[in-house]
This record gives structure tokens, sequence and C-alpha cells, in this order.
């Protein structure tokens, strides 16, 4: 597909959200954060628990946090991470997304054994396999050169 | 020198911030965030000789209210270490350290229209997943439609031929009705030194279908290599207490990883081999109770022209006491067409809580069908254990921890861990 193409279809789509704007009623605010109740942010919890399941003015069942919510949390939290900030300040997300860090995310809250963090446990030997399996999933997070430097000393 | 760097930036947003600030801070102003983290491990080299490490975490994370300027606030986050002990000889390395973010937000006190931020921070939206040192504005004041957009120096490419010439930007636009619909567009470029590192585009998208099911996805295209790199996309479909989430992901290696410098080897040498791999199957949950939750995943790997295929799948379940109490089992079995693509994995956790005492209790086992060809010890199996107990103090600000792991695996014959952080909150 060529670059011109690409730009024409983004223009279009700025256009249909233009038009729609121009149309629609004031949508609703996501207040800046959550009421603070208890470790809220630090547990995994199921937001439809208070919230019920009603879909507007939030799908708050979109974001109930999964026995496996920390694998498969990244398109909800693409589309805005406002709703994840209620709950998380930024040093939360920070402890696997981040430039630059020495200790793995399970090591950092090893107590923490609820989260499911990724790599739990002995996981050298596993990454061989699970790197070759899917090595996007790898790349996420140990893509760019700060990040890499956790798989430079072996892998160069 | 990072470190160095970092905490000039810090020291002087802080100062910037405190030229705003009243006379007298007060803790609902000021949040204080400290984690200590010590850990101790030995391990026996090949000659005999025993080599122990003891190094010193501080995570430190400032959150500060600008009183007299509603909607200002000033946030910081940051970690350092030290070796207190090292007998595996990094003389050069003995310190490190990161700012990892330090920015001035800014969100409209009125309505909550519109927000900036500037400084060292971090985007997660559409194709960005990274930090910046910059500009980041985003505002909701056409109705249904949300723009954004950034601009600022890559910190991950801080390292590589210096800052001259790094250049980040890029914006997404979304429609929608919050609960019903949204469409996004996003664009993002990266320069590294003068050079195109990385051009994406991409679209992003969730949808209500009736029945309360939703579809929600993205796909990206990397417009320096002219390919379609990622499309992600689920089906959630819940009815009474299952739901079930099919999904479907296809990236091609050549247009999703980047071949550029200073990333590892592998990446760049898999995106040149042209692979493509689709990925297919799906997330099933089940809560038989308020306090009972049963998953269970199934993951089909198809390549294009290596490994063959492989599946993955995963069964588990947790049982909740109260709110903070949970133990939860999972088992696991990975299952590729070649025979050092597969293994079986079992894990049990606990974690209780007795206020104001916890106390946790982990177990994993793998067991490797090809293990020992690659073993340095002839094992095919990895067995980790870690037990640990906390206490709270002074009204729950003060929380001290203690771990102690076990690790017997193909590569290292027995290793023991220790870790003691302590985590101090003040204010807010």
């Amino acid at each position: 597909m060529k670059k011109s193409v690409i730009l024409i279809f983004l223009a279009a789509g700025l256009l249909v959200a233009f038009l729609a704007a121009c149309v629609s009623t004031p949508a609703y605010r996501l207040p800046a954060k959550h009421p603070q109740i208890y470790e809220l942010g630090e547990r995994r919890e199921f937001c439809t628990k208070c919230h019920g399941y009603k879909k507007t003015p939030v799908d708050f069942e979109r974001y109930n946090h999964t026995p496996l919510f920390t694998e498969s949390h990244r398109l909800v939290a693409y589309q805005d991470q406002r709703i994840c900030a209620l709950c998380h300040e930024q040093s939360f997300c920070n402890d696997c997304h981040v430039t630059h860090t020495e200790l793995r995310p399970s090591i950092k809250n090893q107590t923490e054994n609820y989260r499911r963090m990724q790599h739990r446990g002995e996981y050298l030997s596993r990454h061989r396999i699970d790197g070759r399996l899917d090595p996007t999933s790898c790349y996420r997070c140990h893509g760019n050169p700060q990040s890499s430097q956790t798989c430079r000393p072996c892998h160069g | 020198m990072k470190l160095q760097l970092g905490f000039t930036l810090g020291v002087s947003i802080l100062a910037a911030a405190q030229l705003t600030a009243p006379a007298a801070v007060v803790a609902a102003d000021l949040g204080i965030t400290s984690d200590t983290i010590v850990r101790l491990y030995e391990r026996d080299d090949s000659g005999g000789r025993q080599r122990s490490l003891l190094p010193v975490y501080e995570f430190l994370r400032l959150d500060y209210t600008a009183p007299k300027a509603p909607g200002l606030s000033l946030h910081a986050y940051g970690w350092g270490r030290a070796n207190l002990r090292d007998d595996f000889g990094n003389a050069d390395d003995t310190v490190d350290g990161e700012l990892i973010y330090a920015y001035l937000d800014y969100l409209d006190p009125k309505n909550r229209d519109y927000q900036v931020r500037a400084g060292r921070q971090y985007i997660f939206e559409g194709l960005m997943r990274e930090a910046i040192d910059g500009l980041y504005v985003k505002t909701d004041m056409m109705p249904t439609v949300t723009a954004s957009a950034y601009a600022g120096l890559p910190v991950n490419l801080e390292d590589e031929k210096g800052r001259g010439g790094d250049w980040i930007y890029g914006a997404r636009v979304a429609q929608g009705i919050p609960g019903r619909y949204d469409v996004a567009l996003a664009y993002k470029q990266t320069l590294n030194h003068g050079s195109t590192d990385e051009q994406l585009v991409g679209a992003d998208a969730t949808l209500l279908l009736p029945a309360d099911m939703t579809l929600l996805g993205h796909t990206t295209y990397n417009l320096v290599t002219g390919g379609w790199g990622e499309h992600s996309y689920e089906l959630r479909l819940p009815f009474k207490a299952f739901e079930l989430r099919p999904f479907y992901q296809r990236y091609r290696y050549e247009d999703f990883l980047n071949r550029r410098s200073g990333g590892s080897a592998p990446f760049r040498y898999m995106s040149q081999l042209g692979e493509k791999v689709d990925i297919a199957g799906t997330e099933a949950f089940w809560y038989p109770a308020e306090n009972v939750e049963c998953g269970a995943r199934y993951k089909h790997y198809e390549y294009d022209s290596r490994y063959g295929s492989a599946n993955m799948y995963t069964v588990l379940a947790a049982i909740r006491r109260k709110i903070f109490s949970e133990v939860g089992g999972e088992f696991g079995r990975v299952d590729g067409d070649m025979a050092q693509n597969r293994y079986y994995l079992g894990r049990a956790y606990a974690y209780w809580d007795v206020a104001p005492v916890f106390v946790t209790a982990d177990v994993v086992y793998v067991n490797y069908d090809e293990g020992d060809v690659w073993s340095m010890y002839g094992e095919d199996s990895a067995f980790f254990a870690s037990f640990g107990v906390g206490r709270k103090f002074l009204d729950k600000s003060l929380n001290v921890k203690l771990s102690l792991d076990y690790s017997q695996d193909p590569y290292f014959d027995k290793d023991y861990r220790g870790t003691l952080a302590a985590s101090y909150a003040f204010g807010k």
C-alpha cells in the first residue's frame, strides 16, 4: 500500500471525526481520580463489582481484572489510558513498562504474587521457548535500545 | 551520568513547582512514596568459588498538587541502585539509576476538556508505549472527539549516537460514544540522529454489539518497510457467569520488529526473515461464585516458514477470602511441532492476609521435554519456590516485606535469594 493511500485514509478519518463532532452532544467526562477506597490500584479487582454492567457512560466490564488481565490488558489500555489512571499511578505501569530497569517486575513485587506478573519463577530457561514461539511479545517490552540492555549481554 | 542528569532534571522541575507552591506544604498536597529493596544472592561459580551480591535499590515517587493553581500537579519517579557487596567484578557498574518520569501536568479544572503535560513522561495510547522528554496535549473539546499529540526527544534512543537529531512526534484522533463505540487513527514518527527510526500509522476500534458482545482491536502499518506489522482483534462474549474471548493476531516480523541500531540482535535478525505468524485462540472465564474464578486459554501459533505450528493450553483458578486473601493454581502445556518447543508448567500460590501481617507462598515447576539437551546440569526441569511475610506499620503507611526464594533449574544448580523491601507512603 502506498503512503499516499495511507495519508488519504488518515485525512478521510479526520474529516469523518470532524463532521461527527459537529452533530454531536457533549460527551461524558471522566473524573481525574477514583475515590480512595482501601487499596484499590494495588489489587486485582473487578470494576463491575461496584459499577455494574451498564455500558454507558463507561463500559467497566471491559476493564475487569480477570486472571489473565496482565497478558491481555494492552488493547483496552491503548484506547484510553485515563481509565487505568483512575486507580493506578503512572509508576504502577512502570513496574513493567520502563525504558531501563534492573529488577524484573515479579522480583520488585515478589510478595504481590496475586498479580501474575510476567516471568515469575525461573524464567531464564523458559524464555528460550517463549521467545521462539512469539518474539513479538518479547519485543513490546525489550525492543528498544534502552530496554534491550537485559538481552544484549547474551544475545548481542 | 544518566542518574546525575535525571536528578538534575528532576530537581529543576521541583524547584519550578515550588515557586508556585505555598510556604507550607501539607500532606494533602504532597505525596511521597519510597520503596527500598535490599537483595542478597550467592552463587558458586564453576571454579567452586562462592560469589555474592548485595544490591540496594531505592524507588522514589513524588506527587504534588499546587493548591493555589487548580489543575496543576507535578509527578516524578525514579530509581537508583548501589552495590554494597559485589564479588562479580562489576567494578565499573556499582551504581546505576534512571529518572523514569518527571512532568508537570495541567488538567482543565473546570470541565476537564484538555490536558497538557511537560517533561519526561510515558505515553500509552494508540501506537505509543514509550517515554519522551517533551510535550503532550490531549483535548475533548469537540464533542465525541478526543485528540492528542506529542513531540519531544525519545528517551529510549538517549544512548544511541547522542541526542542530536533525535525526535519523536505523533498524534491520535478518536471519535466515538463512550461505552458504545470508538474508532481512532494514530501516527508516530521517530528520528534517530536525523534518520527515520520508525514511522507507523495505526487504527484501533471498539464496538459494542448486540447481546453485550464487544469487538475490539488494532492494526498497525509500517511506513518504513511498507507493510502491515500487526493485526490484533478480540471478541468478548459474556453469558451470565461465563465469558468467552476469542482472539486473532497476525504479525509480519519484517514490519513489526524494528531493525534499528541499538536493538538486540535477535530482533534485528528475525526482522530480516520475512516470517509471518498467525495466532488464534480463545480465553474463557467462569465465575461460579463471587469469590471463585476459573479461567482457561488456548493459543494456536501458525508460522509461515519456521517451526511448523505450536499450541499453548492454560487453565487456572483462584479462590478469594474477603478482599485481600487469595489462593490459586495454574497448569499449562506448550506443545510445538519441534520437540524443543514443548514444556509443562504448574504453579500454586497463596497470599493470605491476617492484618496487619500477610504471608505469601509460591511454587512453580516447569518440565521441558528436551531440556537436558541444552541444560548445563543435565536437568530437564525447573523448580522455584518463594516464601514471603510482611507487616504494615504506622497506620499502614509503612509496609515491610521479606521474601526468600529458592530455584533449581537447567542453568543453575541451586540458587538462593533474599529480598527485604520497605515501602513508605507519606501524604495524599
